[in-house]
């Protein structure tokens, strides 16, 4: 799989290295907007997009994940090293490093920060990939720069999981409110904004050696409104804009005064998926219509994915192979080939299962009609669309599906827990590359298998066998043989296809030329996970001494 | 006379709110009789009629007292016995006489729908007559008019020939003129003339206009402060009143007092 | 009157036109062509398509004749039950008048698009596009009473406090003559105009449903839907002229919405 594209950055930023000194800026504030103000601004509590985002400007954590190469790096520890079959880690941690009030930073903090994180007493969403089911995490510090994180047995990717955790200040009076990040909380305004300024005790030096970040402050005001986001953009009182759809972002890209950004193919996808929950309140027939493999390859070869990504992606959208983009450079399973519009081959593949076309309509060998119902989400357009994208080309199957939008809540209530549905038309967000996150919803016993989730034991043989080699590859620490037992899970799936991918859309985003040294990526935070580095052309700042 | 009179009422009304507006009124009624009631506005006069019917709970008042009809007391009456009587045997003229009339019935169905009210009999010819008797025209045309196609003096002949359809006892008259130009007046007031002589119907005659009551009753009662303060031939109210106000009202009246001498040539 | 002719004549016409949208109309509602998304007004697409395709013509048809027609279906329970209410109201005696009011009141004051949530989240899935819409139509109706109702109440009260239904009583006829032939026919003009009143009101709420895709569900288009696509088309608000047929739909509404305010603001009598 090749790299990701980044057309317009290549153009539009430079590597600091290949600049002169003098021509790097230091000062200025950075504005952009998030939908929806933090809930918490406790580092390890935070749920949300946008308590996520302010976090990881604010705060430092052992290692980084690299959102452009997909590789750990070192950040607050310069090195580590596993032990124990994969179950410990050891930290290598820098010295010197100051929080933001001044108070130094050293083993003891790291100790006190996992502690605190494994207090059962303390809700915490970061904490649930660090809390195992069985036994106890041990941690503890050999001086002052070494810490060891013990777990009960092998974790995969272990390493990974440090990269969102932020380190707190075990001294510090003012507790979580200090951090190692680049930014401190200046001002913040209910509703309305939150200012942060540089960290001036901020550790990392660029290659020349001044004190980074480049930046002054960043502004992050609160709008729900896209429209609004984007009207302000193109007058010049934001500095960044992401998560694009695909029309918002052709009209930008006709804008001279900006620069548009393709940061290639998500991560997400969405999928439409039947209803195999053997208790489900739905007809008999169609729960074995919806658990023959030969019917769900055959819906999934009558859909039009290029149409899909055409006329609803205006072409920012690629057709999906399956739960791993193209775009996670290591783990997608490069044998996988999004299916191809094929109606002959589905008919064809129907009836050889008993179905027949009668007239315009297409019935079972029971004689029954073939129709089922999509359940989506109200007020998604795109998704909408899809639906009735869905709609036409099964109509000319002889089959008939209506599309019913639910708000939410009562979406959710019904492929969750009464399982009162036929099919799902929904988004699925994923920010892990490592696939250990995707355990839940592959095991058949898991709580978010969708189409049929909480098994006792595996219904069918081949949900038997992604078993297998699900945990398969949680057990081993090789990447590559990892690599290989999830490679299994990926054609499993698309040979079943219990799941239907549809389509993975592009990343796209824009920014104001003035922003430099941007690295956008599609791993949020997509246009700022390199924050330290990013400085304003000119205007706003003065020339660095 | 000496008979025993068709109507004969002791009647304390109120209002709430308002307080007594009939103060232990006493008044008799003859059969055959035009007893012309005359006061101020406001003096209770529409009341009396109301309370006559049973009706005043209607218009939110109290009423107590004997009400003898036909030596009964209607009173002790039952609402039952009430509705078989009204329009029947005492009928009703009110003093806005296009806002009386359903906006959304022709003539000729209000006028059926008042015979029904008592009778299962075919009423075409009485109707006929009845109209025929308040000059109205029997012709088609006009039974299929609506109220807002009729003039004010046309509507009140047509309540009235509703209100004598079924030949009652007693006509109660509430202002029936005042709505109505001079000369239309004194066709109206001919008519009641003409009713009572042709159907002997006694009316209780309510109004503030002593002249016209003067022209039209055979007898006259004063309604002061929610009582009678004097009863008497119309001769002997106008040229000797015996209380103060019925002499106020009798000096109020216009006197046709132009020179005549001056007019008629001699 | 002259004015009210024409206006009558182009309602007509509209209802034809809309009523014979299959022969009208060059192609289907739901049909995409995909090789023409978002197209300017042609030969083939007089109004141009939409984001899937499908002939703009063709949908504003479909969904105006869809909403013109279930707007006055909902207007017509509405004003139904505001007539029961109402007159139970004015009728039945101060503590039950009280009652009504409170209730009233509440209605006015429910968040009805909750309600309409909860109901449509309660109905089975596999309900046709057609059903769903009537239901949603049905529950608009089904909450519109609370505002008519309070009209035909005072409407109601007038009438039994009326000379003419005194006149009645004083000639002894019974009450149930009295209601039938003398209040009943006095508050249908009342009703017929509150009738008109609502019938907007039900096409805008349509309207503002369907932005928020909560009326009519895919492929089929109402006027909700239609409008919804606006929303994204603000470079047609921009520049109306040149993306004039963007704005069909929203001209037609406001057309038929005035049209019928003005036709129902007739010289009337009485009441």
């Amino acid at each position: 799989m090749s790299l990701i594209l980044i057309p317009f950055l290549l153009a539009a930023a430079a590597t600091p290295a290949e600049l002169s000194a003098s021509k790097i800026l230091t000062g200025g504030e950075l504005r952009f907007v998030l939908p929806s103000e933090p809930k918490t601004l406790h580092p390890l509590q935070v749920s949300d997009e946008s308590g996520e985002l302010i976090r990881y400007l604010t705060s430092g954590s052992l290692v980084r994940l690299n959102r452009v190469s997909q590789k750990i790096e070192p950040e607050l520890a310069e090195s580590w090293k596993l032990g124990d079959n994969g179950a410990q880690i050891t930290f290598q941690l820098r010295k010197g490093l100051k929080y933001s009030d001044g108070s130094p930073f050293d083993s003891a903090d790291v100790v006190f920060t996992i502690q605190k994180l494994l207090d059962k007493t303390m809700v915490s969403p970061a904490a649930e990939s660090f809390r195992p089911e069985t036994g106890t995490v041990e941690v503890k510090a050999l001086g002052a720069t070494t810490v060891v994180v013990k777990f009960p047995s092998h974790v995969a990717g272990v390493e990974r999981l440090f990269s969102g955790l932020s380190i707190l200040s075990s001294r510090s009076p003012k507790k979580e409110a200090v951090g190692l990040g680049p930014f401190v909380i200046a001002e913040s305004k209910a509703g309305s904004f939150l200012r942060m300024t540089r960290n001036s005790n901020y550790w990392k030096k660029d290659s020349n050696g001044r004190q980074l970040p480049y930046l002054d402050g960043i502004r992050v005001e609160f709008q729900r409104n896209r429209d609004i986001e984007l009207l302000r953009f193109q007058k010049g009182e934001l500095d960044l804009v992401s998560n694009l759809e695909p029309e918002a972002f052709e009209k930008l890209k006709t804008n001279p005064a900006v620069t548009s950004l393709d940061l290639g193919t998500s991560l997400d996808a969405t999928q439409l998926w039947f209803n195999q929950v053997p208790t489900a309140p739905i007809g008999a027939y169609k729960k074995e219509w919806f658990g023959s493999q030969a019917f769900r390859l055959a819906i999934s070869e009558s859909i039009n994915r290029k149409d899909m990504a055409r006329v609803v992606y205006h072409g920012f959208g690629v057709p999906a192979a399956g739960s791993i983009s193209p775009s996670n450079i290591f783990w997608y399973a490069n044998e996988l080939k999004a299916q191809e519009f094929q109606p002959k081959a589905a008919l064809a593949r129907l009836q050889k299962e008993g179905f027949r076309l009668d007239g315009e309509q297409l019935k079972d060998k029971g004689g029954n009609l073939v129709e089922f119902t999509i359940v989506t989400n109200t007020g998604n357009k795109v998704r909408e669309r899809l639906a009735a994208m869905i709609q036409a080309d099964l109509r000319q199957m002889g089959i008939k599906v209506t599309v019913a939008a639910l708000d939410f809540p009562s979406l959710i209530e019904r492929i969750m827990r009464t399982f009162n549905y036929e099919a799902c038309l929904l988004g699925v967000v994923n920010t892990d590359l490592d696939p250990s996150s995707q355990m839940n919803f592959w095991l058949s016993s898991g709580s978010s298998h969708a189409w049929n989730p909480n098994q006792k034991t595996p219904v069918t043989s081949w949900e038997a066998d992604i078993d297998k080699w699900m945990r398969l590859q949680s057990k081993e620490i090789d990447p590559k043989k990892r690599k290989a037992a999830f490679d299994k899970v990926q054609v499993i799936a698309a040979l079943q296809s219990p799941i239907i991918y549809l389509i993975n859309k592009r990343t796209l985003g824009a920014a104001s030329p003035r922003v430099k040294n941007l690295k956008p990526a599609i791993l949020p935070p997509h246009m700022v996970w390199n924050i330290e580095e990013i400085y304003f052309a000119e205007g706003a700042g003065k020339v660095a001494k | 006379m000496g008979l025993t009179p068709l109507l004969s009422l002791y009647l304390t009304a109120e209002y709430p709110g308002k307080g007594t507006v009939l103060n232990g009124v006493s008044l008799d009624v003859q059969a055959g009789e035009i007893l012309g009631l005359v006061g101020q506005s406001g003096s209770g006069k529409s009341t009396l009629a109301l309370s006559i019917l049973r009706l005043l709970h209607f218009k939110g008042g109290s009423d107590s007292g004997s009400i003898l009809f036909r030596e009964t007391d209607l009173m002790k009456a039952s609402e039952k016995d009430m509705r078989k009587l009204r329009g029947k045997d005492i009928s009703l003229v009110m003093q806005s006489p296009l806002a009386s009339l359903n906006p959304s019935m022709t003539v000729g169905n209000q006028l059926l729908e008042a015979w029904r009210a008592h009778s299962k009999l075919d009423g075409t010819q009485v109707i006929m007559e009845t109209l025929r008797q308040v000059s109205l025209s029997v012709d088609v045309a006009f039974l299929n008019r609506y109220p807002t196609q009729l003039s004010v003096g046309l509507a009140q002949r047509v309540l009235i020939a509703m209100a004598v359809l079924h030949k009652p006892a007693l006509l109660l008259a509430d202002e029936p003129t005042s709505a109505l130009d001079a000369l239309t007046q004194a066709e109206i007031l001919e008519l009641f003339a003409r009713l009572n002589r042709e159907n002997a119907t006694a009316m209780l005659y309510v109004s503030h206009d002593l002249l016209s009551v003067a022209s039209l009753c055979h007898r006259i009662a004063i309604l002061h402060e929610g009582r009678i303060v004097e009863q008497g031939e119309p001769k002997d109210i106008f040229e000797n009143p015996q209380h103060e106000y019925t002499r106020k009202l009798v000096n109020a009246v216009p006197t046709l007092r132009f020179k005549s001498r001056e007019l008629i040539p001699a | 009157m002259k004015l009210r002719r024409i206006i009558a004549c182009l309602l007509i016409g509209l209802a034809v036109l809309l009523l014979g949208a299959r022969w009208v109309a060059p192609h289907g509602y739901e049909q995409q062509f995909r090789d023409f998304i978002a197209a300017s007004p042609t030969k083939e697409f007089p109004l141009g398509t939409d984001a899937l395709g499908r002939d703009r013509l063709a949908r504003l048809l479909y969904g105006s004749r869809l909403s013109l027609l279930l707007a006055p279906a909902a207007a017509a329970v509405s004003v139904f039950l505001a007539a029961l209410i109402g007159g139970l109201a004015a009728f039945a005696g101060k503590r039950w008048e009280r009652a009504i009011l409170l209730a009233t009141d509440l209605t006015l004051s429910l968040p009805w698009l909750f309600l309409i949530l909860t109901i449509r989240g309660a109905m089975p899935l596999d309900v046709q596009p057609e059903i769903s819409v009537l239901i949603t139509f049905l529950v608009l109706g089904l909450l519109g009473w609370a505002g008519p109702a309070r009209v035909v109440r005072a409407g109601v009260k007038k009438i039994i406090a009326s000379d003419f239904v005194f006149q009645a009583n004083a000639m002894g006829t019974p009450p149930r003559r009295i209601f039938f032939h003398y209040i009943l026919p006095n508050v249908r003009p009342l009703l017929f105009a509150q009738f008109w009143i609502s019938l907007p009101v039900f096409i805008l709420s349509e309207a503002n449903l369907g932005a928020m895709g909560l009326s009519v569900s895919e492929p089929m288009p109402s006027w909700g839907n239609l409008l919804r696509e606006l929303e994204s088309q603000t470079s047609a608000l921009e520049h109306p002229l040149q993306n004039w047929w963007l704005l069909a739909p929203i001209v037609l509404l406001v057309g038929v919405v005035s049209l019928l305010q003005v036709w129902q603001q007739r010289p009337k009598g009485s009441l």
